[in-house]
């Protein structure tokens, strides 16, 4: 009986201590809440400061007399569920080892995943219940799996092919070039891709090149086998790395000479070095928080012709290239340093080069770009890079850009979706 | 508010129990418990606490009038106030559901309300409803004097363990509980071990069933292959159960922590070698309150029918059993389904199940129960057709696969799910059950479960940062 007893006391003050700690360390922070995830890129939700604060005054107010009034604060901010929302929101986000626990669940997840796929001889596992990422079987790679090819996706190609021969006919004088880095989703050398029915395997390409109009000028990164993914993009990350982004200027540089007769000489790109003290964990091993090793972060040490860069009108430096070899960056793990080396999005980036080119480039890219886009640049004298994955393209006009930007060349550059999947990136002629 | 969110578990539970268990005395408890029951529904429901609060004085009134005429031997009074009661009780629940079944009706078109796109089901409103026509009728047959205390009442209809999804409870059950709340070490012991094991059977087995089955019929039925097909059918069969039964421990394990014994609502349904078995070991409150307060009033009043009294009755019963889940066409002729199965088992069926070798008795069962929950899941009536014919491998249009779905990781739930649904616990011999290290080993392996589950809770607000291809 007393054993028993003592069992008990012991089990009901263990787990109520479970239950109260998160109000103990809340209690413990007065007030400091945490208020960014570096992991996941967002800002955190934060207990406000007098919750009840309306209600108090609503009370008030009615005691007073003004019933209009004292009902609207009392009920305002709880009858749609905003003050409940963010106390919720505040709760989860606050919560005492959030990412450790997250981590922590992921990995019991794993173990699920790893005893139901044991029986399987799959080339790939998931790398988390919650993602679509997978991981290779020896647990090297993450990757997401194919994409599906199917009328929708032929529909928005016709779209593209449509919009690029409006783009030429329109502005017969300007120079139009794709530049198309396919991705392993959009790949047959995908290593699940025969688990799929309907996975891509190269086909949404092959259709684009099938019909698009002669007259434009089109290249490809591509992918004949997985080694040439594995070589050319990152092994955590969505991004291609150092090597593609080399491999892609050159290809882009002897693309653009073919009409640009004095294009300056291509730059040396040979010296490509490792950055001392990063420990990358890229876009892939932040969302499934798969335990992966780091892998290293490289960048091309070149010294290119001076610039000035302007960022959506203003001077500035784009990126943050010069600290980070001064050994000056956060260490937080999985800290994006894709985007803290490169530079984050930009509604509108100008390259002005001192040089003694006499054309101007318009590139419209996405992120890929940023590896790659001032080497390029280099070649001409302004180089305007839009990256349309924040903006709607039909707000911008390829004529009015050339008259406003006296533009010579136009070139498309980065995944499938800017090439020729995505209708976004399909710009008004 | 959820028992599995994390203001349930580590703001409103600790604060409650903690409280709960400090007052002195039984009518602060009574007090609290209200107080804390209305601050429960009101977080999730601020507009519809005051319905029910309404609901709730009402009920106090109409149960102490409907007293006082049987004691006056005023049975006629008694009857025609039961009989508004029960209307009052029900009007508010056919309303709202009308209100927020848009499948049947888009009601905004007929009323100037403005936009209901927005309006959902309050939560719990049926179970209370229930509840309340409960306590009504049983102070009308007399087997229970009408509660005075309205606080004491209040506590009873508004308790948060089962306001949300029951079990459906007779006063005359919990009265004792309500009055003398017994809390000791032992009872929050108990309750905190059964409250634990509903959490790990939500959040570790049903949530992630959830995940198979809500991505299985969220496809257009015509393009699922037969494998796909039933891993969702019996996902979801298991699912439903797992999930309903876990919210059913947690609340038994919360009435438990505050003194009061709240019913059993599941027996091991799908052991069942009928389904009429089957409905008296699922949900089981809510059958027995239809049996009581439906079934048996009607074979009463209908004695003198001679043909088919009973198999019309049952067919009734079940309609309004398939109402009580929603007022969508699928849930009335998934009612009428089990109403027509019992009926023919009262006859014919019954007798020839019975001679049949038991495991053919679990097998037609349990087949029966599992298609059962395909008219249950699947709102649109024409899509049934086609999501059988994927059953049977008749569709040909198949271009999903149990990988490309992202779903074939989940098996071992699948069999974790299948295990739990079974009654391995009776197997283990008494002696061993409360063998003290036995019972040690229990506790230790309750708190790994607890812990994990804090651990997959708070990992669902994780937002990693990702622009697919971009």
């Amino acid at each position: 009986m007393t054993k028993s007893y003592l069992k008990n006391i012991l089990l009901v003050s263990f787990i109520f201590l479970i239950f109260v700690l998160p109000l103990i360390y809340w209690g413990s922070l007065e007030g400091k809440w945490l208020s960014v995830s570096v992991i996941e890129g967002r800002k955190l939700v934060t207990f406000p400061k007098n919750p009840f604060q309306n209600q108090k005054t609503g009370l008030k107010r009615l005691v007073q007399g003004y019933y209009q009034e004292g009902f609207d604060l009392f009920f305002n901010n709880i009858k749609n569920g905003d003050l409940q929302n963010q106390i919720t929101d505040a709760i989860a986000d606050q919560f005492p080892l959030r990412i450790g626990l997250t981590e922590f669940a992921q990995n019991v997840e794993k173990g699920l995943i790893d005893s139901a796929f044991s029986i399987f001889t799959d080339n790939a596992l998931p790398a988390s219940l919650h993602t679509t990422i997978l991981v290779t079987r020896d647990k090297s790679r993450l990757f997401i799996p194919p994409t599906n090819f199917n009328d929708s996706r032929k529909e928005n190609i016709n779209y593209r092919i449509q919009n690029y021969i409006e783009l030429s006919k329109n502005n017969p004088d300007i120079n139009f070039y794709v530049f198309n880095i396919e991705t392993l989703r959009y790949s047959k050398f995908n290593p699940v891709a025969k688990l799929y029915i309907n996975a891509d395997n190269g086909r949404s390409l092959a259709y684009f090149l099938e019909s698009k109009p002669d007259t434009l000028r089109f290249n490809n990164l591509d992918i004949s086998n997985f080694q040439d993914h594995e070589v050319n993009f990152f092994k955590t990350d969505h991004h291609w790395n150092i090597h593609g982004a080399l491999k892609a200027y050159r290809m882009v540089y002897e693309m653009l000479s073919e009409n640009y007769e004095d294009i300056s000489p291509m730059l040396n790109i040979d010296r490509v070095k490792t950055l001392e003290g990063v420990s990358f964990l890229g876009s892939y091993a932040r969302e499934s928080l798969f335990p992966i090793s780091p892998e290293p972060f490289e960048y091309l040490d070149i010294q290119l012709p001076s610039f000035k860069t302007y960022l959506d009108g203003k001077q500035e430096t784009y990126g943050a290239r010069d600290q980070y070899l001064s050994g000056n960056f956060p260490k937080e793990k999985y800290y994006n340093y894709y985007e803290g080396f490169y530079g984050s999005w930009k509604k509108l980036i100008v390259y002005e080069f001192d040089n003694t080119s006499d054309r101007n480039l318009l590139l419209i890219s996405s992120s890929h770009a940023r590896m790659n886009q001032m080497l390029i640049a280099s070649h001409y004298k302004k180089t305007y890079v839009i990256d349309l994955r924040k903006q709607d393209a039909k707000t911008y006009s390829i004529k009015k850009l050339v008259s406003d930007y006296q533009i010579d060349d136009v070139l498309f550059m980065g995944q499938p979706e800017v090439t020729y999947l995505s209708t976004g990136y399909a710009v008004s002629p | 508010m959820h028992f599995t969110s994390q203001l349930f578990l580590f703001i409103f539970l600790p604060i409650t129990i903690f409280l709960y268990c400090i007052l002195p005395s039984k009518s602060w408890r009574s007090f609290f418990l209200l107080i804390s029951s209305i601050i429960f529904y009101a977080w999730g429901e601020p507009l519809f606490v005051f319905l029910l609060c309404f609901l709730v004085i009402l009920n106090w009134f109409l149960g102490i009038i409907i007293d006082r005429s049987i004691q006056k031997d005023n049975k006629k009074i008694a009857e025609q106030i039961k009989i508004i009661a029960v209307i009052l009780n029900l009007l508010p629940l056919l309303i709202l559901k009308l209100l927020t079944n848009r499948s049947l009706i888009n009601i905004s078109d007929y009323l100037t309300v403005g936009d209901l796109s927005s309006f959902t089901y309050p939560m719990g409103l049926s179970f209370f409803a229930f509840t309340s026509i409960s306590y009504l009728i049983d102070v009308y047959r007399k087997e229970i004097r009408a509660e005075n205390n309205l606080f004491d009442l209040s506590g009873f209809l508004l308790m948060f363990p089962k306001i949300s999804q029951g079990p459906i409870t007779k006063y005359k059950s919990v009265v004792s509980g309500i009055k003398k709340p017994v809390v000791n070490i032992d009872t929050i012991a108990n309750g905190l071990r059964r409250f634990i094991a509903g959490l790990a059977k939500k959040v570790m087995v049903a949530d992630y069933l959830g995940v198979v089955s809500s991505k299985v019929f969220s496809l257009d039925p015509n393009s699922l292959n037969p494998r796909i097909a039933w891993y969702g059918l019996i996902a979801f069969t298991l699912q439903i159960f797992l999930d309903f039964s876990a919210y059913t421990d947690m609340a038994i394990g919360l009435g438990c922590i505050l003194g009061f014994d709240l019913p059993e609502n599941f027996n091991f349904p799908y052991i069942s070698k009928s389904i009429t078995e089957f409905w008296r070991r699922w949900h089981m409150t809510l059958s027995n309150w239809f049996r009581s307060y439906l079934f048996i009033p009607l074979e009463i009043s209908r004695r003198k029918a001679k043909r088919f009294r009973l198999e019309t009755n049952i067919i009734f019963v079940f309609l309004a059993t398939g109402l009580w889940h929603g007022i969508g066409q699928n849930f009335i002729l998934w009612g009428l389904y089990y109403g027509v199965i019992i009926a023919l088992e009262a006859n014919f069926l019954g007798m020839w199940l019975k001679k049949i070798n038991p495991i053919f008795q679990h097998a037609i069962t349990l087949l029966l129960i599992t298609f059962g929950w395909v008219f249950f899941r699947i709102e649109k009536i024409r899509s049934w057709a086609p999501f059988f014919r994927s059953l049977f491998g008749l569709n040909n249009d198949n271009i999903h696969t149990l990988r490309s779905l992202r779903i074939l990781a989940y098996w071992p739930i699948l069999i974790i799910g299948a295990i739990l649904c079974l009654p391995i616990i009776n197997i283990i011999p008494t002696k061993i059950q409360n063998n003290l290290w036995i019972r040690v080993l229990t506790d230790c392996l309750l708190i790994i479960l607890l812990l994990v589950s804090i651990a997959i809770i708070s990992s669902g607000n994780f937002r990693a940062f990702l622009y697919a291809e971009f």
